[in-house]
């Protein structure tokens, strides 16, 4: 066998009132790719991600992350053991400068305690200085550079989900959690964002992906698991787990043989 | 003339104090405190409590009173985790009155001190060392200036520390700062815990100045007085708070010269000045939304 897979997510369920959102989901992450999970709108994979980084709590199940169980922490604790997370909707807050969004995000920053920034003022500010040399680095990878000092509620959509790229690498997170990144993008930046991500990942970086797009997945996904219903339906490499009957008949309500035996 | 205003620049330093302690709470956290006037209550109350009833000195009695304000600032910040916003809003505006209505059902010490007849004859601090109560007033508002100096400074210091960049991004919501690591309950409760204390300083240092306090100082339209100083300044700008903290002191003194003109009788004044008030926020809200000073952007580039 391999290592021991980075994210494991071990029979976890999360009902809403009547609602099966969750239905005993196991998965896998391994280290040193990027993983998909995709599924039609309502299949559970929004929840699956708020229950992994503890926005939202299990009803039953485990989440063991690099070792530590975490279904029973707080998001701010997950992300502290190296496992962040994007929003669906870019919600980088919008009156702060990108250079501020980015700066937020830096991991360990001793001048959150107060005491640290009245009395080791010195060592704060070599920290900050620190800091902004890497986000402006991050912020050249996402082609937002230029944009330093402006407000992140004066960039366009597309550009607000590079900043959210960029926020969260800012963050050295050990597994990037992505929900929906090309989510209305337009083509030629949903190719710049997956040669961003295709890039990370060759340096080292983990990623878990839900998006809806099935070029990215195909293209650009290691392996994918399928959610419908609140249950894992397939898993595997996707140019094999997109073929399979069960997942086009989740996605178009409908098998290819069926069509076939009807044409 | 000198008189008034030496007393119009004294009370807009001490109201200045809790226009930037929710300048910190709202306009840099987030946090929509509709019982600011809270601190202001407990700064005063304690800090007359400790000197008028156990003798404490005046400065001892001050710290005490701050300190009471900071923790139950803290106290107050308690249930953000489980309430939403608006929710925790409105408890906040239940938990100033609840306090209120203590105070006003204590008697402290005697039957004819506390409760509604208030405590009368608080101590001012070196009164003694002037035979002149113009100039000791003169004096007093160069306390209370070095006091507003003091917390202006520390408060821009603090919004520009990332301790303040986290609430900063707080105000827009809980799920970026936590996906990021931040603990945010822990913020909020610093935040709460000197945004009081600063509250608590005002509340003391009015004390100390009016030699009175009394229930009917503490009613939650004040607390409505320091929001409509802050939204009209610039939610988010210090200097802006202080600016919208001296008009509003302005208009809210300056109507007595007017009434004589207008031949308005007393009764009608004090409601009118609220109502002014209240057009000019409306004006404010519709036409400068940012305020009369805007929050500036922290540029790192240029």
């Amino acid at each position: 066998m391999t290592a021991e897979p980075l994210l494991r997510v071990r029979e976890v369920s999360k009902r809403f009132g009547g609602v099966v959102a969750l239905d005993a989901v196991t998965l896998d992450v391994p280290a040193g790719g990027i993983y998909g999970l995709i599924g039609p709108n309502g299949s559970g994979k929004t929840t699956l991600i708020n229950v992994v980084t503890g926005f939202l709590r299990a009803d039953a199940g485990t989440v063991i992350f690099a070792g530590t169980r975490t279904e029973r922490l707080a998001p701010h604790e997950v992300a502290r053991l190296g496992l962040c997370r994007t929003f669906q909707a870019s919600l980088a807050p919008q009156r702060m400068t990108v250079l501020e969004n980015m700066l937020l995000a830096a991991p360990r920053q001793s001048g959150e305690s107060l005491s640290r920034a009245a009395f080791a003022g010195r060592a704060v500010a070599a920290e900050e200085r620190a800091n902004l040399d890497k986000a402006r680095a991050l912020l050249g990878i996402v082609n937002l550079a230029a944009k330093g000092d402006e407000l992140a509620g004066n960039l366009s959509g597309g550009q607000r989900k590079l900043l959210g790229l960029a926020q969260i690498l800012m963050a050295e997170p050990r597994l990037i959690l992505l929900d929906e990144p090309m989510a209305g993008v337009n083509p030629i930046l949903m190719a710049e964002i997956s040669s961003v991500i295709r890039r990370l990942r060759d340096e080292g970086r983990n990623f878990l992906v839900v998006e809806h797009n099935m070029k990215f997945i195909r293209e650009t996904c290691d392996q994918v698991t399928v959610l419908d219903a609140g249950r894992v339906i397939a898993e595997g490499e996707p140019g094999e787990v997109l073929g399979r009957d069960e997942v086009l008949r989740a996605y178009l309500a409908r098998p290819k043989s069926e069509t076939a035996a009807h044409g | 003339m000198i008189e008034f205003l030496v007393y119009l620049f004294t009370m807009a330093g001490i109201w200045g104090l809790m226009s930037l302690s929710l300048n910190l709470q709202y306009g840099l956290a987030g946090l929509v405190n509709l019982g600011h006037i809270v601190f202001f209550m407990l700064g005063a109350y304690v800090s007359t409590i400790l000197v008028v009833l156990f003798d404490a000195p005046i400065l001892l009695g001050m710290l005490g009173g701050i300190a009471a304000a900071a923790l139950f600032g803290g106290l107050m910040a308690l249930p953000t985790a489980r309430l939403q916003q608006d929710y925790w809003g409105i408890s906040t505006l239940a938990i100033a009155e609840i306090v209120r209505m203590i105070f006003l059902n204590t008697p402290l010490g005697s039957p004819y001190v506390g409760r509604a007849f208030g405590v009368s004859g608080i101590p001012r601090p070196l009164r003694g060392l002037f035979d002149d109560s113009s100039a000791y007033n003169l004096f007093y508002l160069a306390i209370v200036i070095v006091c507003l100096a003091l917390t202006y400074l520390l408060v821009r210091w603090l919004a520009a520390t990332p301790f303040g960049r986290t609430l900063k991004a707080m105000r827009e919501g809980d799920a970026v700062p936590q996906a990021l690591g931040k603990p945010v309950a822990s913020f909020r409760l610093r935040a709460m815990m000197i945004g009081g204390g600063i509250g608590g300083l005002a509340g003391a240092l009015f004390a100390h100045y009016n030699a009175y306090i009394g229930p009917e100082y503490f009613l939650p339209v004040e607390t409505f007085i320091i929001w409509a100083m802050v939204i009209l300044g610039g939610a988010g700008n210090f200097t802006g708070a202080l600016v919208g903290t001296f008009i509003i002191m302005a208009i809210y003194n300056s109507t007595r010269f007017i009434a004589p003109w207008l031949h308005i009788d007393a009764q009608v004044l004090g409601p009118l000045r609220m109502i002014a008030i209240g057009v000019l926020i409306i004006l404010v809200i519709l036409f400068v939304p940012q305020g009369l000073v805007s929050e500036r952007r922290r540029r790192y580039d240029r």
